[in-house]
């Protein structure tokens, strides 16, 4: 499914494999069987969304559906990540959930204030973290409607 | 008159001269005053003798001292003298200074004497005066006593008028001191130029207040370095936090995917296993949320408003109530006291008090929860009783401490933080925890909070 870059619909930024593993069997396991990419930090996140680096090949106006965003990641972190996408014109439309472990106070209060769409704290229990997963899933591709 | 003198003989010139006053006769023939006679009690106190004095002046023998320059004696006398002979009556002076010559042997010199003086006229029939006696009495030593007197209470007021400039200074330091005590420095004492024990005082003080300030600087140093530290434990418990929880729930999640992907190969002893693996997990995750909810209170400070604790109790029961329960239960709720304290910390104690007597009660057919307050002195006491399985007091010791539990995972789960985060909530409140129980005989938890912050 990671075999095209075009036509990408859920990007989910996410540093641990093992995480990026469980989301995705999860997206699968309740049908949502569209595109997905994996990127493994925030640098490769903004080449992607911004088409630069090794993604020159896309255009930028390609927006995905959805972005899945940990926040604690090796070289640029989900916060700046999210700054970066919701302060230029041009990305600013794309719907971000925050999936992160950290249920500190100030990660929820900057996420909201830099514009995120949905903070949820990963579940350490495997069946509500693939219940929470699936539900994101459902909302943003099927139930919400983004602007094109 | 007479007839008396005439008939009982008594020798009137010795009994003159022995009268213990002092008696000095004179002829009214001013302005000389010629002396007369003198009795010897005069003579004695004016250091003369009889041959000395007789038939002279009073003024040539007795003159001003030269060298008091505000010596009155003279012109006083006389003017006593000279009222006598033209009022015929006696005349009484003021206390007088009158120095005395003395013949010593470095020649003649005045000493000092102060003389109560009456001067009265002796008439005949046709009312001539025919002497003066003049009467004088030493009051030297009086006089010098009242002097000193008068300069003793000359110096009583002088001293007063001192002690109170200095209880004025005095009052001065303790107002400067008051305002130190509440860190105010802005007051510097001023040293006078008296240079006296007060003075001494001030510059005590003023070394002191400079070396507190001192102190103060260094303390705001420490207190940076503290400060420093508590973001560094702040970012070590977000760290934990993060990363504790992400293998955990690779764990967690992966022992699913074995489960779904290979549970089929599996037998009941090997599905158990990856339960267990499943349920240690998830405890684990328990443990680091209650670790940190620990902490974090530690570091929190208190927003302390009046509470309604009727309305708490309500809303966290109704909440309790809501979850699922291995038996009935019933709650006995009294009227409670408002209380001074943080709202979400207070509920975090009643939700542990509340929680934990349900749990302990759970293998009961019914738990019955009873919550009160009362007033005790100066404190509020609130109260959780409950009829669970309770606890044996001997170890009363290790009921609040950090992950120490009185009961196995096998009888009732538990991480043991939540009676240490009771306990740590309530000492921010300076208030006290405290617990009375009997092996399965229930169990009643109080918590006191000070009525006035």
């Amino acid at each position: 499914m990671q075999n095209t870059i075009h036509n990408i619909e859920i990007v989910l930024v996410e540093d641990s494999l093992e995480d990026a593993n469980l989301v995705i069997r999860s997206l699968k396991k309740h049908n949502i069987s569209n595109s997905i990419i994996h990127l493994k930090d925030g640098a490769e996140a903004l080449d992607f969304i911004f088409a630069e680096g090794e993604y020159t090949s896309r255009k930028i106006e390609d927006k995905p559906k959805l972005i899945l965003l940990d926040l604690k990641m090796p070289k640029v972190d989900g916060l700046e990540v999210l700054r970066a996408i919701k302060t230029d014109p041009r990305t600013k439309t794309i719907p971000i959930v925050i999936m992160t472990s950290s249920r500190e106070d100030r990660d929820l209060l900057e996420s909201y204030e830099l514009g995120v769409n949905s903070y949820v704290v990963k579940p350490v229990s495997f069946e509500n973290f693939a219940q929470a997963v699936a539900e994101l899933g459902m909302y943003w591709l099927m139930v919400n409607q983004s602007p094109r | 008159m007479q007839s008396t003198t005439a008939n009982n003989n008594i020798d009137y010139k010795l009994v003159f001269y022995t009268a213990p006053k002092l008696f000095l006769l004179l002829k009214p023939n001013s302005p000389e005053y010629t002396i007369l006679d003198a009795n010897d009690a005069y003579l004695n106190a004016t250091l003369t003798k009889r041959f000395e004095i007789m038939n002279k002046s009073l003024f040539d023998v007795f003159p001003d001292n030269p060298s008091d320059l505000k010596a009155n004696g003279v012109s006083n006398l006389r003017r006593s003298l000279n009222k006598v002979i033209e009022k015929k009556t006696p005349d009484s002076m003021p206390t007088q200074k009158y120095d005395i010559q003395v013949n010593t042997e470095s020649g003649i010199i005045f000493e000092e004497r102060y003389w109560d003086v009456s001067n009265t006229p002796v008439l005949n029939e046709k009312n001539e005066i025919l002497y003066i006696v003049h009467t004088a009495e030493d009051v030297t030593s009086t006089f010098k006593l009242e002097n000193k007197l008068k300069t003793i209470s000359n110096e009583i007021e002088e001293k007063s008028y001192l002690l109170k400039e200095n209880e004025e200074r005095i009052n001065a330091i303790l107002n400067a001191l008051l305002k130190y005590t509440t860190m105010d420095f802005s007051d510097k004492l001023k040293i006078t130029d008296k240079g006296d024990e007060l003075d001494a005082i001030v510059v005590g003080l003023n070394s002191l207040i400079e070396e507190l300030e001192n102190q103060i600087q260094l303390l705001k140093l420490s207190n940076d370095e503290l400060e420093y530290a508590n973001n560094e434990l702040d970012s070590f418990s977000y760290s934990i936090s993060h990363d504790l929880r992400a293998p955990l729930r690779a764990i967690n999640g992966y022992s699913q995917v074995l489960m779904e992907d290979y549970g089929h190969q599996l037998d009941e002893a090997g599905k158990n296993t990856i339960n267990v693996i499943v349920k240690n997990a998830i405890k684990m995750a328990a443990l680091i949320d209650d670790l940190l909810t620990f902490s974090r209170i530690g570091k929190q400070g208190l927003t302390k408003i009046a509470l309604n604790m009727n309305n708490m109790v309500k809303t966290i029961v109704n909440e309790l109530k809501n979850q699922a329960h291995a038996n009935t239960l019933e709650f006995i709720i009294n009227p409670l006291e408002e209380a001074q304290g943080d709202n979400s910390m207070l509920k975090q104690v009643i939700t542990n008090l509340l929680s934990n007597a349900i749990k302990y009660s759970s293998k009961k057919e019914k738990s019955i929860i009873e919550i009160g307050s009362f007033k005790k002195n100066t404190m509020l006491i609130f109260y959780v009783k409950d009829n669970g399985a309770g606890f044996d007091m001997k170890y009363y010791n290790k009921l609040f401490g950090v992950f120490q539990r009185l009961h196995s995972d096998y009888e009732f789960e538990g991480t043991g933080v939540g009676l240490a985060l009771v306990q740590r909530i309530i000492k921010k409140h300076q208030g006290e925890v405290w617990a009375e129980a009997e092996a399965e005989k229930g169990a009643t938890f109080y918590f006191s909070l000070p009525i006035k912050n």
